[in-house]
């Protein structure tokens, strides 16, 4: 007698099996196809592959055939294990749909001192997606960031921010403490740190003293060493920062001891097109005169990139996992039964 | 569906793997499947080479020409592979130069292509080691107001392809002795 024609493995429940499983990878291989960007680029957000069309057509698929299933297990009075995980794999696809309704997730960058107002012009507009485009109703003021590195000062172990918060889940505002390493839940949104760095505002004037161009950069300036570039408003110049918070030279190797502004300093480079122009260091505050123009680097500030993220699917597969779990102690417990029940036989 | 059922287990995950193939590729965007799985596959990637390089080529042939020129050659603007932010950039330091009476004229001695790497089918760097020569004249009269000035440098362009023709998105400049920081910045958090 065949594996598939045995009387076990032919009730509807087993039946059903063999398309769910197959049904299931298919979906998982289509995700790691696109994911992989195979046949076309992968999406700038990669929850989008969830929210594509096919998927949405795959999972309801998936839905039916595990109702189905649960539907017949329950006939046959399958074991509670089996049948929590037909419950979780509805749960997940359900949470597909639910991310597809509610999802929002959104960047914003925020110096020191800087707040952040919950509106769209506080995000970086590229970094916004959001199928409901409901934003997260929420507020905060970034009072002081605290990075802590190693012993060299070249890797981040933490970063703290002390902020003040304002959500629809308090009345009252709130002094906060938020770590990278924990994101905060409040207001239905997830909101943690991805990114740091130093902000710094340079100045261009002319040989009168009169200032031509001035604003804040922010600069990927961390770690010790790292460069990053920008161009003035106003001139072709291209100019690429390298900044050292506390320098010290290491047998000719410029680095920094730690995070803290106990030495400041900024290695400089302007370049005009293939003409390297300056190439040296520079503190803050001293003035640099080049091609009829001066140019200044003032105060640096810390920024810090928060990545707030708004979906209900995540408690609804949350629920699911939770039934997976429950199931495989339910099989673990039944097995221990059998096992001893069978050693008791024996005896 | 019947005779799905019927199937062994190893011969129906073949099945799904051959479907999903099937789905990933019929909801990608017409243009690219062939071309993206190609690539995947490391085919086409000689001829994209050689098309950058002969780009790098041409970008600096056409920014030599606007700035010995002092952007006046207005047809200068179109043949210089780039984005138009790139080209703005230029554009903005020669109109300056030109306003302040003065120009800047480079002269390139040599460009040898180190290295194309791809980054992804549709963006790519291409590094260099330049040797350019260059003097800040008087736009009027073209007398010279610096003595000549040798530039050795490593050149890193940034390419990215759009609707179908590859442009210069960025340009970096780094000393001719100084290694090149890593290509992709990521976030340190």
């Amino acid at each position: 007698m065949s594996e598939d024609s045995s009387p076990v493995n032919s009730s509807p429940f087993c039946r059903l099996g063999r398309v769910q499983w197959p049904l299931l990878l298919l979906i998982l291989f289509v995700m790691i196809l696109e994911y992989t960007g195979c046949f076309s680029p992968p999406p700038q957000f990669r929850i989008e592959i969830l929210h594509s069309v096919h998927m949405l057509v795959l999972t309801i698929l998936l839905a039916v055939v595990t109702l189905l299933r649960f539907a017949s297990g329950f006939g046959e009075r399958q074991g509670w294990s089996r049948l929590l995980v037909q419950f979780a794999l509805f749960l997940f696809c359900a949470a597909a749909w639910t991310s597809r309704v509610t999802h929002f997730e959104g960047k914003s960058i925020r110096f020191e001192g800087q707040g952040m107002q919950g509106l769209m012009g506080d995000y970086v507009r590229p970094s916004v997606y959001g199928r409901s485009m409901k934003m997260p109703a929420l507020g905060f003021q970034v009072n002081r960031l605290r990075p802590e590195t190693d012993a060299n000062g070249t890797s981040l172990r933490r970063l703290t921010a002390e902020m003040t918060l304002a959500s629809s889940w308090s009345k009252v505002l709130r002094n906060i403490t938020l770590s990278s390493r924990v994101p905060l839940f409040t207001a239905w949104t997830f909101v943690g740190m991805t990114d740091f760095g130093y902000a710094t505002r340079f100045s261009m004037s002319d040989l009168a003293g009169n200032v031509v161009d001035s604003d804040y950069q922010y600069l990927k300036l961390f770690p010790p060493g790292a460069e990053d570039s920008f161009v003035p408003f106003t001139y072709g110049y291209t100019i690429y920062l390298r900044f050292y918070p506390d320098y010290i030279d290491k047998q000719g190797v410029p680095t920094s001891r730690s995070a803290e502004y106990s030495n400041p300093l900024f290695k400089v480079r302007i370049v005009r097109h293939k003409d390297i122009i300056y190439n040296d260091y520079m503190k803050i505050g001293e003035r640099l005169k080049f091609d009829d123009s001066v140019f200044q680097l003032h105060d640096v500030v810390r920024w810090a990139e928060f990545s707030l993220v708004k979906d209900g699917g995540i408690f609804v597969a949350f629920a699911g996992l939770i039934c997976l779990f429950a199931s495989g102690i339910i099989y673990l417990l039944s097995r221990r039964r059998t096992v001893s029940g069978g050693r008791g036989a024996d005896a | 569906m019947l005779k799905l059922i019927r199937l062994p287990m190893i011969k129906r995950m073949l099945l799904a793997l051959l479907l999903a193939l099937a789905v990933a590729f019929f909801c990608a965007p017409r243009g690219e499947r062939i071309n993206r799985a190609l690539f995947s596959m490391g085919i086409g990637r000689k001829a994209d080479a050689a098309q950058l390089q002969q780009l790098v080529r041409r970008y600096n042939a056409a920014t030599q020409g606007s700035y010995a020129t002092a952007g006046l050659a207005v047809d200068e603007l179109a043949v210089i592979p780039a984005f138009p932010v790139e080209k703005r950039r230029i554009y903005k330091d020669i109109n300056l130069l030109r306003v302040s009476g003065k120009m800047v004229v480079f002269d390139k001695d040599k460009v040898t292509i180190d290295k194309v790497k791809f980054v992804g089918r549709d963006e790519a760097f291409v590094t260099s080691s330049e040797l350019w020569v260059l003097v800040l004249q008087d736009f009027a009269t073209r007398r010279k107001l610096t003595n000549l000035k040798a530039s050795q440098i490593q050149c890193r362009y940034h390419f990215l392809r759009h609707e179908g023709a590859w442009k210069v998105e960025r340009m970096e400049v780094f000393p001719g002795e100084e290694k090149l920081p890593p290509l992709n910045v990521r976030p340190v958090l």
